[in-house]
């Protein structure tokens, strides 16, 4: 995980937490809010719904099988098509 | 593919003080995304420091990515002189951050951390409030799309 502080403007003595502070200017909410809620449309509520039926250790071993099948998957493509 | 519990067992066995973040910490709130790594934050006290050296150093570490010629040695001394490390092991890959955007270091982010039972494993997670937090400070736009499920995991969980 890389970490870099780039997208949001800071205004002079302002943080980026600041996006989210109530004095936070209907600007500066929207360089970032209003595409994350774009990309909320298309999130699909009823997966998240069935995780969140789950316990943690049940959730990870869920996305330990997801990415299971996402490697074999990726590895029969590459064999498939040398 | 990294071995989740592995790791978190190499870490609690030795008592490293510990917090997870990233795409794990996502996954244990709900996240359906995959991830391939394990990402934890990590206190910079020098007995925590040989405690993570002593967890990780029988898995035989290397930078990842890294020429695999590059001398690297996982020790204390490295580690005090760095900060953020990714790093590959035998049973998969883990990045060591020291601090992290938007958290900062493990005694900033304790407070927003709880700890939960993972694969049997007892660790610090981050809570899904603060989770948003670093993914938005990280202000990576490929993190856009993991922004929006998080933030729609806390409205689904608040609503339940």
């Amino acid at each position: 995980m890389r970490h870099v502080r780039i997208i949001v403007p800071e205004r002079p003595g302002g943080t980026i937490s600041s996006m989210d502070s109530p004095r936070a200017t209907a600007a500066e909410r929207s360089s970032i809010d209003d595409v994350v809620e774009l990309y909320k449309k298309d999130v699909d509520r009823t997966l998240l719904r069935e995780a969140l039926r789950l316990t943690p250790s049940e959730r990870i071993r869920e996305m330990e099988e997801l990415s299971r099948f996402a490697e074999e998957l990726s590895k029969s493509g590459r064999e498939s098509f040398r | 593919m990294t071995d989740f519990r592995g790791l978190l067992e190499a870490l609690s066995q030795q008592s490293v003080d510990f917090i997870l973040v990233g795409g794990m910490a996502a996954a244990a709130h709900g996240s359906i995304h995959p991830t391939r790594d394990v990402d934890v934050v990590y206190s910079r006290n020098p007995d925590n420091v040989r405690r993570l050296v002593a967890a990780l150093r029988p898995l035989v570490p290397v930078l990842r990515g890294a020429p695999p010629n590059l001398p690297f040695r996982l020790d204390e001394p490295t580690v005090a002189a760095g900060l953020n490390f990714t790093l590959s092991t035998r049973i998969g890959a883990i990045d060591l951050l020291g601090e992290v955007a938007g958290g900062g270091s493990y005694e900033a982010l304790r407070p927003d951390s709880r700890e939960i039972e993972i694969l049997g494993v007892r660790c610090r997670v981050v809570t899904l409030e603060k989770l948003i937090e670093l993914k938005r400070a990280a202000g990576r736009p490929r993190d856009f799309d993991a922004i929006a499920e998080l933030e729609a995991l806390r409205e689904e969980r608040d609503r339940a």
